[in-house]
């Protein structure tokens, strides 16, 4: 057996602080001890009569099935072999390269673009969640007029109509999009900038606008730079979740793993997160300081101050540190000095003082040009929220003649919605690109559904310079019509929207390349990988720090004056922390249950959002997780559940954004609470903050759906931490795999691969794009909030977190958890009719058609890792989420089975994709290499923490893997000699 | 139960195998040609049967369906006659590629002027056939495999997992 403390410290972890669940809200839980009704005659007699009447009913030959070849032969589509396109993820204004793979002409699978220099392979989990997006049976079949349905011809008079009257009147004509990382589209808003009265307005519902504004009055550009976190030794975030959702959590995600992996990396680095919520991003820091949202000013003036002493000036205006972090605060100034030139400081706090302070911060350090790029900025984020607040009121005003909303919805998300919505009424023509009618498009006088982005034709460039193009996997299903299309037409230029883009491509991005010389040539490679980085066009940007850093620290200092603790006003007080959630993001994709269903990496809520609130608080408060209580800003007021998270700030509640959508169809229409109206503008920025928050208890209490039951892991060593320094420098640590532990089992006999993963704690993140890259890959239902409170929830690969430490300085640690595999596996010898038995190449296999579900293996599994079909989940109008409609049934993947109610499930660690790569291998008449396989999981990490590979080669990367010194099994002690393993996770304290 | 050995329905062309694959000797994945890449063996869509029935003299009115679906790019609806239950996967592929006649499972097809399910597709029938041959490399895929460096060795699977997942 492994040591257990060869890996170092193992601090105490907890599961959650929620103690057991109440038994008896479950109706399968037998409380009381009343003898069962039916006796053994009974059943065996009724059992006699079904088999009977089984038998009977067996011998009728079914309705005879049809097959139906395709109307034309095509060497391109042979039924059963998959497609692959690369195209441009829309989930997000990140723009994510992707492969989706089609099957039989319908796309089923969102796999990332290995080609990509700025993604790599990975994805997200809303990235992943898109493909169900596409049979969304409530998206628009037509464009619609006044709310009825109408033809494109009508549409495009009246609204070509009313945009001459607009003119006519001198009146001012907007478009109000998102933002637009399409070069193509930018053209085409362009063309129509040349008409004076036309104003383009970007309105991101997660708005950047601070860090744009902090940038032009630091650098004399608005933009937002791209961050390089793979080059930095140092990393401080101030309440900006980059591996979450922050800007473009993939491209982070996957730079940040780089300067993380301690055997590659030539340097290990620190992380210092400030932040009031716990995030994914908190949970991994080495070093993680709570902090209410309204001192986080403070904590950057404060770093600045010791960083501006360093380099010698004298002149910093004075004022107090925030006070409880004075001596972490000098080790991270200390730290910052030490790394200058490759440290990284990045919030997400929308306040211009701040982000200007922060900017002052990596110039003083010099890491501008080094770890973070200004010549090439990033073009993911260009909302400006003065624009958008000014049009509200020109609207209001009568100002705006026509108003096309391009892939927004402030109804749901603006700050003021209400005020939007009054501005709206006085709109004479108001247009949307909506796919469906949400709480802004029902409002509007035309609906011109644009296609799903896999129907469409487009480009993207998230990063200066670096393009991806994006293809149509699939013919449009609906008479909707492409935005850019639309935008052309009303131009008065005809000709589609791929003409448009071909042409633009032709004339920009191929003449400045030359490796080329033909435009088709460079199209159809372009198109086929996906991907093009071309030399940047930027004229010479000054990166010359020229900010007012010291007005900016003067205001924050003024603006931030210590609380009178005596003051008993103030004690009841609390501050407020918005943010976007993993799983639905801003709440553009609320309808997609996938998304509804995927637990909190950190709360591990689904189907809702609650107010985060600190255990110290709820104890004051006297309230426990579900009690609904009321919030109180100076504007608004909010009914929400609480939920006690360890780790929050003590006077701090966080809520996720992106839930409480009141139109968006039946999976997220009314599921949580929106939070939105809860943020103000200030100072022309929206901030997702607020300061003098009252809570009223209102009595009432609601279930919350989270993903765990219990409460401790009982003080087994289930995830492993170490710190740098117990790294043994030159591994020599024995290798686990082939221990023989004794076994009063006989040998199996072994073929010729034996496939078992590896998983690198310290890479993973707890993004959770795995858990849905899994539920697309392998047919996994959704089951719905009310039987994911019974525990019943189906996901064959989840994330568990850990907290260790103490309440003020608490620790997490994400640990992905599927089937382990094991060789000596625990389910299989309770399995009365052999349904689930071990694979000659080590894979524990289920087998749907043998099980009668007895529920054994279930409860054998040390891991908790099977999962209960406790329903039919297909085709019944009771789980009306993926699979009861002809259109969700088509996200299926038909090389996996969709199981059936009362047969037990769990990973096959994609047994399916084994089985193709073997075939490919055949065709190709070798064997299989490492490599070839893939699993979903894997596929999906932007940080590479998954490794699958034949345990059996021992070059093979996962054989390799389990050499290393911070491998180890879960439940060891078992002896369940698990194919799958983990690696801990390694703290990079400040000492070091 | 669920066995349909010896099930011929009718087909909406008469098209007859032995004429076809007997009489012409037309190979099989010269029609079924997907079934040298794909799970599904495929059944052709009119066009292929066109490749050589627009070059022949012989017109009947089966022809004239074949001419029609072409025309109005609609497919021909066949009945089924080898149904595997959903639970099971079954790759045309593997087996072709690993030399498995065609008849091995589908009987004397080139006989047959009506398709008939001869062998009961049942796990034992098809167990039966990979037991014989388990850890013995069928002998024109031993050839090409020893010429090779690598050292893949198609073994007909006895893993549950080799077909139901």
């Amino acid at each position: 057996m492994k040591d257990h403390t060869q890996c170092g410290e193992t601090p105490t972890y907890g599961k959650s602080l929620e103690a057991s669940r109440d038994l008896s809200a479950d109706p399968f839980v037998i409380l009381s001890n009343q003898p069962a009704e039916a006796t053994r005659r009974d059943f065996l007699s009724l059992m006699g009569f079904t088999l009977a009447a089984a038998s009977l009913t067996g011998c009728s030959r079914g309705l005879a099935q049809k097959a139906i070849p395709l109307a034309a032969s095509s060497d391109r589509l042979i039924p059963g072999v998959p497609n692959w396109y690369a195209t441009t993820c829309a989930g997000c204004s990140a723009g994510c390269s992707l492969l989706v793979k089609t099957c039989d002409g319908r796309p089923v699978k969102i796999e990332g673009n290995a080609d990509s220099p700025l993604f790599g392979g990975g994805t997200c989990a809303v990235g992943q969640a898109t493909v169900l997006s596409l049979y969304d049976d409530e998206r628009l079949r037509g464009p619609l007029w006044q709310g009825s349905d109408t033809t494109w011809e009508e549409i495009d008079r009246r609204v070509m109509d009313g945009l001459s009257a607009a003119r006519a009147k001198r009146q001012k004509i907007v478009l109000l999009s998102g933002t637009l990382v399409s070069p193509s589209m930018r053209n085409i808003v362009g063309q129509w900038a040349r008409h004076p009265d036309f104003r383009h307005i970007v309105y991101d519902p997660i708005s950047m606008s601070a860090l744009r504004n902090a940038h032009l009055k630091s650098f004399g550009r608005a933009l937002v730079p791209h961050y390089r976190f793979d080059h930095a030794r140092l990393i401080i975030g101030l309440e900006a979740d980059f591996l979450g959702t922050w800007l473009s959590p993939v491209d982070f995600a996957r730079q940040y793993a780089i300067t993380r992996n301690p055997e590659n990396a030539s340097y290990l680095s620190h992380h210092i997160q400030f932040e009031s919520g716990l995030s994914i991003t908190g949970a991994n820091a080495d070093l993680r300081i709570p902090v209410v949202p309204s001192m986080l000013g403070s904590v950057a003036v404060a770093l600045l101050r010791r960083v501006a002493a360093r380099i010698g000036m004298r002149d910093f205006p004075p004022g107090p540190d925030p006070l409880p972090h004075e001596m972490a605060l000098d080790a991270v100034g200390d730290k910052l000095w030490k790394h200058r030139g490759e440290s990284l400081v990045v919030s997400g706090v929308q306040d211009v003082s701040v982000q200007v302070v922060i900017a002052a911060l990596n110039a003083f350090l010099g890491n501008i040009g080094k770890t973070i790029n200004l010549s090439r900025p990033s073009l993911q984020r260009m909302g400006d929220d003065r624009e958008m607040e000014q049009l509200v009121g020109d609207m209001n005003r009568g100002e705006i003649g026509a108003l096309i909303l391009c892939g927004v919805n402030p109804a749901y998300d603006y700050a003021e919605a209400d005020r939007f919505l009054e501005g709206l009424e006085k709109v004479p023509l108001s247009v949307s690109f909506s796919d469906r009618r949400d709480e802004t498009s029902s409002h509007v006088h035309a609906i011109c559904p644009d296609h799903h982005f896999l129907e469409a034709w487009g480009d993207a460039e998230p990063v200066d310079s670096c393009f991806s193009l994006a293809q149509p996997t699939i013919s449009p299903m609906f008479e909707t019509r492409a935005a850019q299309e639309n935008l052309l037409r009303w131009l008065g230029q005809s000709g589609n929207y791929y003409t448009y883009l071909r042409e633009f491509w032709r004339n920009n991005m191929f003449l400045r390349q030359s490796a080329i010389q033909n435009f088709d040539d460079y199209w159809d490679q372009t198109l086929r990988t996906g991907v093009t980085e071309l030399p940047s066009q930027m004229s010479g940007h000054s990166t010359e720090f020229h900010g007012p850093w010291r007005e900016a620290a003067q205001t924050i200092i003024e603006s931030s004056a210590p609380l009178t603790p005596s003051s008993n006003e103030i004690n009841d007080r609390y501050e407020l922390h918005l943010y976007e959630s993993v799983g639905l993001r801003d709440g553009r994709h609320a309808n997609n249950p996938w998304l509804q269903e995927l637990p909190d990496p950190i709360t591990r809520l689904t189907w809702g959002n609650a107010a985060a609130i600190s255990p110290g608080l709820a104890k004051k408060l006297d309230l426990q997780s579900g009690d609904i209580v009321v919030l109180k800003t100076e504007h608004a007021k909010l009914e929400i559940p609480v939920f006690i998270q360890p780790g929050q700030e003590a006077r701090t509640l966080s809520i996720p954004l992106g839930y409480g959508r009141k139109q968006v169809g039946t999976a997220g229409t009314k599921v949580g609470v929106n939070a939105y109206p809860l943020a103000r503008i200030v100072d022309g920025v929206r901030r997702y903050s607020a300061k003098n928050v009252a809570i009223e208890k209102t009595g009432k209490h609601e279930a919350l759906a989270a993903t765990q039951s219990h409460f401790s892991i009982e003080g087994r060593p289930i995830v492993r931490e170490m710190t740098v320094a117990q790294l043994v420098p030159t591994a020599a640590a024995a290798e686990t795999q082939g221990e023989a532990a004794s076994s009063l089992w006989p040998a199996r006999p072994e073929g010729d691969h034996s496939w078992g993963m590896v998983i690198d704690l310290n890479s993973c993140t707890g993004c959770s794009a795995c858990v849905i890259a899994c539920q697309a890959e392998n047919n996994v239902p959704v089951v719905g909030k009310r039987e994911v409170i019974r525990n019943r929830e189906m996901h064959w690969i989840r994330i568990d977190r850990y907290y260790s430490g103490s309440e003020e300085n608490l620790r997490s640690v994400q640990q992905p958890m599927m089937c382990q595999h094991c060789g000596r596996a625990p389910c299989e010898t309770v399995c009365p009719v052999l349904a689930t038995t071990h694979s000659s190449d080590g894979l524990n296999q289920q087998v749907y058609n043998r099980c009668v579900g007895t529920r054994y293996c279930l409860n054998n599994c040390p891991y908790k890792v099977r999962r209960f079909n406790w329903h039919e989940y297909s085709q019944n109008p009771e789980y009306d989420y993926t699979m009861e409609s002809p259109m969700g049934r088509m996200v299926l993947n038909p090389e996996v089975t969709v199981r059936s109610r009362g047969v037990m499930e769990k990973c096959s660690m994609c047994v399916q994709r084994i089985q193709s790569a073997k075939t490919a291998a055949l065709q190709a008449q070798r064997s299989v290499r490492d490599g070839d396989i893939q699993t979903a999981c894997q596929q999906a990490c932007p940080t590479q923490a998954i490794v699958f590979g034949d345990l059996k080669d021992l070059n093979s990367r996962a054989s390799r893997l389990r050499r290393n010194q911070r491998y180890y099994h879960v439940l060891e002690g078992l002896g369940t000699l698990p194919n799958v393993g983990y690696l801990a996770k390694v703290r990079n304290p400040l000492t070091t | 139960m669920g066995v349909n050995q010896g099930y011929s329905p009718d087909q909406p062309i008469a098209f007859s195998h032995k004429i076809h694959a007997g009489d012409n000797q037309v190979p099989c994945l010269y029609c079924h040609y997907a079934a040298r890449k794909s799970r599904h063996a495929g059944i052709p869509s009119a066009s292929v049967c066109m490749n050589c029935h627009s070059m022949l003299e012989k017109q009947t009115a089966d022809i004239e369906k074949l001419k029609e679906s072409v025309a109005q790019h609609r497919p021909i609806v066949w009945i089924k006659v080898h149904n595997l239950p959903d639970f099971v996967s079954f790759n045309h592929s593997q087996h072709v590629l690993s030399k498995v006649p065609c008849q091995r499972c589908h009987g004397a097809i080139e006989a047959m002027d009506r398709v008939k399910e001869v062998s009961p597709l049942t796990m034992g029938w098809c167990l039966d056939c990979h037991r014989q041959h388990a850890g013995v490399a069928t002998s024109n895929l031993k050839r090409a495999v020893e010429s090779l460096s690598e050292r893949p060795k198609p073994v007909p699977g006895l893993d549950c997992g080799k077909c139901h997942y």
